[in-house]
């Protein structure tokens, strides 16, 4: 129980210090470290809530899913100007699989972020789709999956699969609207 | 549908894998007001409560070909499988504990490898001298021990016409070759709540087994894509609002 407290005071303290990076996003961050951190899928889903005022994009990722890393130049180069227009964007990895520890799964997660050139926050989702699903209310599907809500904070649009870079432009478009 | 749906619906399997219900005969529909402006032809995928007609003739990875109407009459498990997907690993042992209880009492199992990337594009001959063919995945299933019987999907026509999007994503079709469920094993994906779990499958299996009325179903799939041929006009899937909350989830 004390380790589960600590772990989720830690997890707290990461989704805050992710919301911070996430409020200074000012799209001139190319060269930050991609901020990254495991999360429940609660502390997802307080994320996406404590970001209500802005465009935000949400797109679920793993780095073992081939369509995602093939997505992520597009989401990276169609969100650019979105962030420094003050959009956010949010990276969702689904690591953790049944042999895959929390610990290896930020680990892959870190490497891919870094090697992808990622620099908007990343969480790294303790929990699997089926349990994150039902705690953001969408029914995501095989990955990737990107959400878009607009600045009220209602889910605009969900686009399950890969996107290309017109699509990623579209949910952009439709966050901001 | 029409018959010219039908026709597309063949044209684009290659083999008549599946006949749909037979079409209810349509009203005479009023004359248009002006011509409808002309959509590019959707691929028809088998729905839910439809029955599959056995039509086709699957080959497995030892190049033996299975004809689908040899299974009719009995309960049909169609699982789209993939050996390099994680998801998919995450759930091998519970599918084939769910197998190993079901076949048993007479239910078929058929998994099918529809991902170009641990296929191939084109199907593997068997040659003197050689490995044989589909030796990935012949390894994989010893490796793992895992008993499915799989067969291979060249060009996913299997998967498009089922509408399979995932590994795995789990088919039943009840004795009378209607499809009853779509959709997840169980909604445990890493085997952390045994006793709180839904199991869909295994549930659908029991219950038309003892011959109940299920009506059919179907849970959203988690789980790898699958890589499919690469399609110059595959069209943009899109999820409308308001299948979800705000930002609060709910």
């Amino acid at each position: 129980m004390a380790s589960d407290r600590a772990r989720g005071t830690r997890r707290a303290a990461a989704a805050l210090l992710l919301s911070a990076f996430a409020a200074c996003g000012d799209g001139s961050a190319a060269a930050v470290e991609p901020t990254i951190a495991l999360a429940r899928a609660e502390d997802v889903a307080r994320w996406i809530a404590d970001h209500r005022g802005a465009p935000l994009l949400v797109n679920f990722w793993a780095s073992w899913c081939v369509p995602c890393l093939a997505e992520m130049p597009d989401l990276l180069a169609s969100t650019r100007s979105f962030r420094a227009r003050g959009g956010q964007v949010l990276g969702v990895a689904m690591e953790l699989m049944v042999e895959v520890s929390e610990a290896k799964g930020l680990e892959l997660a870190r490497q891919q972020a870094r090697e992808l050139g990622l620099d908007f926050p990343q969480l790294v989702c303790t929990e699997d789709m089926i349990a994150t699903r039902r705690v953001i209310g969408v029914e995501l599907g095989a990955l990737p999956q990107t959400l878009a809500y607009d600045r009220t904070g209602a889910l605009v649009q969900h686009h399950p699969g890969k996107a290309t870079a017109a699509q990623f432009a579209e949910l952009v478009q439709l966050a901001e609207r | 549908m029409n018959t010219m749906t039908r026709l597309s619906v063949l044209s684009l399997s290659c083999l008549p894998l599946f006949a749909q219900a037979p079409p209810a005969t349509p009203a005479p529909a009023p004359a248009p007001a002006a011509a409808p402006k002309e959509q590019p032809a959707q691929p028809k995928v088998l729905q839910l409560g439809q029955r599959a007609s056995g039509d086709i003739t699957l080959l497995d990875i030892d190049g033996k070909p299975q004809r689908a109407k040899d299974l009719m009459g009995k309960v049909t498990v169609v699982n789209f499988y993939s050996i390099q997907c994680p998801v998919q690993a995450g759930w091998d042992q519970r599918l084939a504990a769910i197998q190993k209880d079901f076949e048993a009492q007479g239910v078929v199992f058929l998994h099918i490898d529809s991902n170009e990337s641990e296929i191939g594009r084109e199907p593997q001959q068997a040659a003197e001298g050689q490995p044989k063919p589909y030796d990935n995945v012949r390894a994989h299933l010893a490796k793992k021990g895992l008993p499915f019987h799989v067969f291979v999907d060249h060009g996913n026509k299997v998967a498009d016409l089922f509408g399979a999007e995932t590994t795995p994503h789990v088919y039943v079709f009840g004795n009378d070759g209607r499809l009853v469920y779509r959709g997840l094993v169980d909604d445990d994906q890493r085997d952390k709540n045994a006793d709180g779990r839904k199991n869909y499958l295994r549930d659908t299996l029991a219950s038309l087994l003892k011959g109940d009325k299920v009506e059919p179903f179907a849970t959203t799939a988690v789980g790898c894509s699958i890589k499919r041929v690469e399609s110059a006009d595959a069209a943009p899937r899109r999820r409308p609002r308001g299948d979800a909350g705000g930002r609060d989830g709910k």
